[in-house]
């Protein structure tokens, strides 16, 4: 097992620094030079090149990122071209945001995802599964602008009962009435990224609960008189479960900065909509930032989605190989 | 149902009375695979069933632990454990009898054990089921003996070992020792030694062997040598229908039905003359919704008559203990 652990954890810091490496220099590859971006064209050509030195863009392009990555591991990522804060603080204090519409979307996708999809494959074919089947593809298939307007006109507009942006009213109270403000305000954007993810989840673990139900090792668990209740529990449920829980790692890392729709039509807070922002701005080193944030999520969600599947499945664990 | 309560000889553990069963196809039809078997099971003997791929024997097993898929659906007849029909338990009655009663070992021991469990938990669990008395303990220390039992070295250490860190006739016997952890009156061995290799398939045979006697054999088998290691009777299968049934010596040395004989004939041996080619039988096995009609033999028999075509010959008592299914001896001809 410990042998397994260090390997993937090497992967994944070999992964993270490819992904940083990538982003560096896509950064660099931009048709437009930064410092034209930062500062008046009609300054004086010493002037500009005493910015770039500044900046160290004068140095060659390996020197450049040693001295990327040496700010790196300070937890330096730069200056927003925008608000000339700290890309670092920019992004801390969207993080949460996101991290709370993506822990209740999560929780709530997997509380009912698993039971809903679990109970579709017992049914199979039958009026509950395939009513679940056309919710899922629904679901899937459905253009989430499209939704979320929906949502806003009838919810926000039409019955005035939730508000249309924002994650809290400004000026932002205090105690359990903000706590119950953000929950209002929350409650469209996490049911509009719900009704994707809980499908992914349902349909995940429908169709892998299908599949473990016709091995013959369930055949044998019949076969030595436990019941349907305990064979699927037992038997069927853990071996079901493996691909739900590498899909709803996938998801989790993705979720962390592709809620860009969602978030920028509620107007909410996260990195999503500072990612859409950032776009419209040219504010490359907030984009930089959340870019790197974004691929060091995705590879550290793979890697625990690994240990999880590990600690399941023993053929994993104690071979050290197949991923 | 029939007029079946006493009827019986005392020893007969398991029998089958006149079962038929069939599946059920997309239409809602349903079609017949399994016609009219009747057999029985003897206290502390082995039956063998032999045939070849499709013929029926699985679902006869199956049938008898009533784990049938839900498309197959029992057509008629009675299955007797001793007194009781099974086909009126219900459900939760027939789980007592699962894994207790009756056991049964799969073909594929590759993936007949569950992977994320270990071995101990999965011989433990039919004792968690059927044994309740047992303490946690001593279910463990009942999986170590049996494992012991079936031949696995270091058993206190491999209990707690995965399906996977065994190999495949490891497996089978970790699937014998579930199958046997109850002291079941009858086990049924669905090709047990089929997915092994050669030098496996005799050790395997050889814990059957050296268990056998402890109940009842049902053993399913396209493999007529294992069936003369093991079994006193047979039962030859040929596309859902019994085409003859007597001891083992009958079916090896003077088998009668033109099947059986096949099958016979397609044995390699290393006695007698040498043959140029090994004999096999023309054909193959139909598919359930193409039996064809009369005797379902005819069209691959060499010894077909206009008769075989038109009309299924019965179930014929040639001698005490050996019956077989063919025109050539129902009478019809005289």
């Amino acid at each position: 097992m410990a042998e397994y652990i260090f390997r993937r954890l090497m992967k994944s810091l070999l992964t993270v620094f490819i992904s940083i490496m990538l982003t560096f220099l896509i950064i660099r590859l931009m048709p437009a030079d930064p410092v034209s971006l930062m500062v008046d064209p009609k300054l004086s050509p010493e002037v500009q090149e005493q910015m770039r030195k500044n900046f160290g863009l004068d140095k060659p392009i390996y020197t450049q990122f040693g001295i990327y990555l040496l700010n790196l591991l300070k937890g330096d990522l730069g200056y927003s071209f925008k608000t000339r804060e700290p890309v670092i603080t920019v992004l801390m204090q969207r993080l949460p945001w996101t991290i709370l519409l993506m822990f209740t979307t999560l929780i709530m996708s997997l509380a009912i995802g698993l039971p809903v999809g679990i109970t579709a494959a017992k049914r199979r074919n039958k009026l509950f599964d395939r009513v679940v089947n056309v919710l899922i593809t629904l679901a899937i298939s459905i253009f989430i602008p499209f939704i979320s307007f929906a949502f806003l006109y009838l919810f926000g507009y039409r019955l005035g009962l939730l508000p249309t942006g924002g994650a809290y009213t400004p000026p932002p109270t205090q105690g359990f009435a903000y706590v119950l403000d953000v929950a209002r305000h929350s409650v469209l954007p996490t049911i509009t990224l719900f009704l994707g993810n809980s499908a992914t989840v349902i349909l995940y673990s429908r169709n892998s609960m299908i599949d473990v139900l016709k091995e013959d090792y369930i055949r044998t668990a019949f076969a030595k008189g436990w019941d349907d209740r305990y064979v699927t529990r037992k038997h069927a449920l853990k071996n079901a479960l493996i691909p739900t829980v590498t899909v709803t790692g996938l998801m989790i890392g993705s979720m962390m900065g592709g809620a860009i729709m969602t978030e920028t039509i509620y107007a909410w807070p996260g990195v999503g909509r500072l990612i859409y922002d950032s776009v419209n701005a040219m504010d490359y080193p907030v984009l930089q930032g959340a870019f790197l944030m974004l691929s060091i999520t995705v590879v550290a969600m793979n890697f625990i989605t690994d240990l999880v599947v590990a600690k399941i499945d023993p053929r994993i664990r104690l071979s050290g190989g197949r991923a | 149902m029939r007029e079946v309560q006493g009827r019986q000889a005392p020893d007969d553990i398991l029998i089958f009375d006149n079962y038929s069963a069939g599946y059920l196809d997309d239409d809602g039809h349903i079609i017949n695979l399994l016609d009219s078997l009747s057999f029985s099971v003897k206290e502390g003997r082995a039956l063998g069933i032999v045939g070849e791929s499709g013929c029926g024997k699985s679902i006869t097993g199956l049938s008898a632990i009533r784990l049938l898929s839900k498309q197959l659906v029992v057509q008629g007849g009675a299955i007797f454990l001793g007194n009781e029909n099974l086909l009126e338990k219900t459900e939760r009655e027939m789980q007592d009898i699962r894994g207790g009663k009756i056991a049964m070992i799969f073909q594929e021991p590759m993936t007949s054990l569950n992977p994320v469990l270990s071995v101990g938990f999965q011989i433990e669990e039919v004792l968690a089921r059927h044994r309740p008395e047992l303490s946690p303990d001593d279910r463990r220390s009942s999986a170590i003996e049996l494992l012991r039992e079936v031949g696995i070295s270091a058993p206190e250490k491999r209990v707690e070992d995965y399906p996977h860190q065994f190999s495949g006739g490891m497996r089978q016997r970790v699937m014998i020792a579930m199958a046997i952890a109850c002291h079941p009156l009858l086990l049924i061995a669905d090709e047990p030694t089929t997915a092994l290799d050669v030098t496996i398939q005799a050790q395997v045979l050889a814990l059957m062997k050296r268990l056998k006697g402890r109940g009842s054999l049902m053993l399913i088998t396209h493999n007529l040598g294992i069936i003369a290691d093991l079994c006193e009777e047979v039962l030859v299968m040929y596309a859902g229908r019994i085409v003859e049934k007597a001891d083992v010596e009958t079916i090896l040395k003077k088998p009668i039905h033109p099947y059986t004989q096949g099958l016979i004939a397609s044995i390699p041996t290393l006695r007698g003359e040498r043959q140029k080619f090994l004999y096999s039988i023309p054909g193959m096995v139909p598919a359930a919704k193409n039996f064809p009609s009369g005797c379902r033999f005819h069209p691959r028999c060499d010894r077909c008559m206009d008769l075989c075509r038109v009309e299924a010959p019965p179930l014929t008592k040639i001698r005490d203990g050996h019956s077989v299914r063919c025109h050539l001896y129902s009478g019809a001809l005289s």
